[in-house]
């Protein structure tokens, strides 16, 4: 069975249980105390992630514990219909690699602001807005094409890469008022069937 | 203050039904909604409740729900219909959440910051992507009309500029919706004589227009 | 004095916001114990930039200049005081009771005014739409009268008798029932909870939200969780805590104004906020003016 080791409020791992809940696939889970508790610095977490980074997903012998690779991983070997990666593996991979600088800039800007660690969060938002802006010009121009979802007419892991860090960005201070089109899509990103939420994310 | 008038808040293809826009005209934050009865309509963007913006709420049927309480109000008046807190009793009597005119036309929803303003149809074209500026409306049209060679002012909130010929060389009608005291939205039309895609147009729009932006923010 | 951040509001131009004696003349939770066993936290009071520490066992707390402020240990918190120290503060004696399990779920930062923030905690119609499917569920949305009373000449306010239908109250709750709780505001920014625990109903379980003002719409809120649960981790307690927390956070952020508006006709309420209607009396009776707008 698939083991996913994750902490509640961070965006990284709800990336991995929306992707989990679409696909309906069963799993376990471990809990991760990483605030206040800093658990994933742990010895015996550093065991499953040298670098203490959430989260991780075990299948099988395969370790993987980083959002981007696990979502390329479960959408590759558990998903039957083949939708959620195969059909435009080089497009989907732009927007990976999008919603990995935006886990380090617009993600990275609210952990600090919700843990309250005192530090400055601006320069990791002045990187985040232009990313924010090239996702709304892209989702505005497919919508008007009737492509509702990033690559295409339907879901794939590069709507989930974006899609956690930018529906919490208020948390980071960015208001999403000034992305209609981000928010547009957000709407439609809760249709999918098997929409979860976390902590910050409204349901439709 | 803006003079009153009708102003762009957002494309009528971009409110789908079940949606909630945020938008701000004058100051003035607003949830625009379209419900089921497919009617788009602008609120006051503010639960009479606890103040929760009602634009984070969520839209069933013909009534938009408040997120914290689940207070529903009609599309129709703005009455609140239930407290769930409290099933069995008639809502607070008098309540209702203000609504501003709104009307739909050439594709966009309009909304009036006054009452009873005059409606000037514009011509008609493709509607383009909304572009946030981070300047005041009378600002920005000083330097829209003295950066953009060829445009004229069309009224105190419209521009006619023409796109760079390798842009398509299109001709546009910029409407300008003033938000706040540096927030000014750029709503447009694109008036494309020779058939084309009208996405490639909007595209070659909106990269004109975020060089525009791009231009203003580093000449500040 | 080291007062940064200046903002004026309110009837009177004069009153500082962030010299209200109201809260200097006060004890204020700064950081938890657990926090400062990691290291010295730095962080903001009242818009003063504060340095805090355990040393030898002693808490102390360093303004930007150096100059030393009043600390106290208490409730597992480092406490501190800007201005003339209150005659007492408050205690919450069940934590001492045997077998109970007190952990520090966390700090946070909410952009929010200190009143927002503990009035939201102490609301319950909201259960069913901020926390659905944990405290809370449609078509289970009634909230029953409960008793509201103020204690200890006026400076402790109380709800009784509150009671709410909760599909999972707590970590180890495995099936929903009504549960009974008991709100106690003993300090402007610090709200008790005691509630039924879900596995032994004779006895309470108690979360407490202590309030740090920033400023007068920057909040940082410490979670403190005694339970009497032995089958949960901490891991699992705490995010529980954090999970209901963190489902409110986006709402406060979201509230228009951020300050809390003390005038009876601001915001309607209905009988299931008489707790919030008492809270604001509260507030004004004690003459607080900051992170609110006064009547």
């Amino acid at each position: 069975m698939i083991r996913l080791h994750h902490y509640e409020l961070s965006a990284e791992c709800y990336k991995v249980r929306l992707l989990l809940s679409m696909l309906g696939l069963a799993h376990e889970t471990v809990q991760v105390d990483m605030y206040p508790g800093a658990a994933h610095l742990s010895d015996s977490y550093r065991r499953l992630s040298p670098l203490g980074r959430l989260p991780v997903v075990e299948d099988g012998d395969l370790v993987l514990d980083d959002a981007n690779a696990i979502l390329v991983h479960l959408a590759a070997s558990h998903d039957p219909g083949g939708t959620w990666f195969a059909r435009a593996p080089g497009q989907i991979a732009q927007w990976l690699g999008y919603g990995a600088a935006l886990a380090a800039s617009l993600g990275a800007a609210r952990l600090m602001d919700c843990f309250d660690t005192g530090m400055d969060s601006a320069p990791l938002i002045a990187r985040a807005l232009p990313i924010l802006d090239a996702l709304d010009r892209h989702l505005w121009l497919e919508a008007a094409e009737g492509h509702f979802y990033l690559c295409g007419t339907g879901p794939t892991i590069a709507d989930i890469a974006c899609f956690a860090d930018t529906v919490l960005a208020e948390e980071a201070g960015v208001a999403l008022r000034r992305y209609p089109a981000v928010r547009r899509w957000h709407d439609r990103v809760r249709m999918i069937p098997g929409f979860i939420v976390m902590p910050g994310v409204f349901p439709r | 203050m803006t003079r009153a008038g009708w102003y762009p808040l957002a494309g009528a293809g971009d409110l789908a039904e079940g949606h909630i826009v945020d938008a701000v005209l004058d100051g003035r934050a607003l949830a625009v909604w379209r419900g089921a009865d497919r009617i788009a309509r602008a609120w006051e963007n503010r639960c009479p409740h606890r103040g929760v913006r009602l634009s984070i709420g969520s839209v069933v049927g013909d009534e938009l729900v408040c997120r914290y309480h689940g207070w529903r109000f009609a599309g129709a008046d703005g009455r609140c219909t239930r407290v769930p807190a409290h099933p069995n009793s008639a809502p607070p009597s008098g309540l209702r959440i203000q609504a501003r005119p709104v009307r739909e036309a050439a594709g966009i929803v309009w909304c009036d910051s006054g009452e009873g303003s005059e409606f000037v149809e514009p011509e008609p074209g493709i509607v383009a992507r909304p572009l946030m500026f981070a300047m005041g409306l009378v600002a920005l049209r000083g330097a829209m009309l003295g950066a953009l060679g060829g445009s004229s002012a069309i009224g105190e909130a419209w521009l006619r500029a023409s796109l760079p010929h390798e842009a398509g060389g299109w001709t546009v009608t910029l409407l300008l919706r003033p938000a706040g005291p540096h927030e000014c939205w750029v709503h447009g039309l694109v008036h494309a004589g020779a058939p084309a895609r009208p996405v490639a147009i909007a595209r070659a729009q909106t990269d004109w227009l975020a060089g525009v932006r791009r231009l203003f923010e580093n000449s500040l | 004095m080291l007062a940064s951040c200046i903002m004026t509001r309110g009837n009177d131009p004069f009153i500082d916001e962030q010299n209200d004696p109201v809260l200097l003349d006060q004890w204020h939770v700064v950081a938890s114990i657990a926090e400062l066993r990691r290291g010295p936290v730095r962080t903001i009071l009242l818009g003063r930039r504060l340095t805090v520490a355990i040393r030898q066992d002693q808490p102390v707390a360093h303004h930007a200049d150096g100059a030393a402020a009043a600390t106290m240990l208490h409730l597992e918190y480092v406490w501190v005081c800007l201005g003339q120290k209150p005659a007492r503060l408050f205690d919450i004696p069940e934590l001492a009771e045997p077998e109970r399990r007190v952990v520090h779920a966390g700090s946070f930062g909410v952009r929010t005014s200190p009143p927002r923030a503990i009035e939201n905690f102490l609301d319950l119609g909201h259960f069913p739409y901020v926390h659905k499917d944990f405290l809370g569920l449609e078509p289970h949305t009634e909230v029953p009268p409960y008793r509201v009373s103020t204690e200890q000449d006026g400076q402790e306010l109380f709800a009784r008798d509150c009671r709410f239908f909760q599909p999972r109250s707590a970590a180890n709750a495995s099936e929903g029932f009504i549960v009974e709780y008991v709100y106690r505001v003993p300090h402007p920014l610090c709200a008790v909870l005691y509630k039924l625990n879900p596995l032994d109903r004779d006895r309470q379980d108690v979360i407490a939200l202590f309030c740090q003002p920033v400023g007068p719409e920057q909040v940082r809120a410490h979670m403190l969780v005694s339970l009497l649960d032995d089958t949960s981790d901490d891991a699992e307690l705490i995010g529980f805590q954090q999970l209901i927390f963190a489902q409110d956070k986006p709402i406060l952020e979201n509230q228009v104004p951020l300050r809390l508006p003390l005038s009876p006709g601001a915001e309607v309420p209905v009988r299931a906020d008489a707790m919030s209607v008492a809270y604001r009396r509260y507030l004004a009776a004690l003459g607080l003016r900051h992170g609110v707008i006064a009547a």
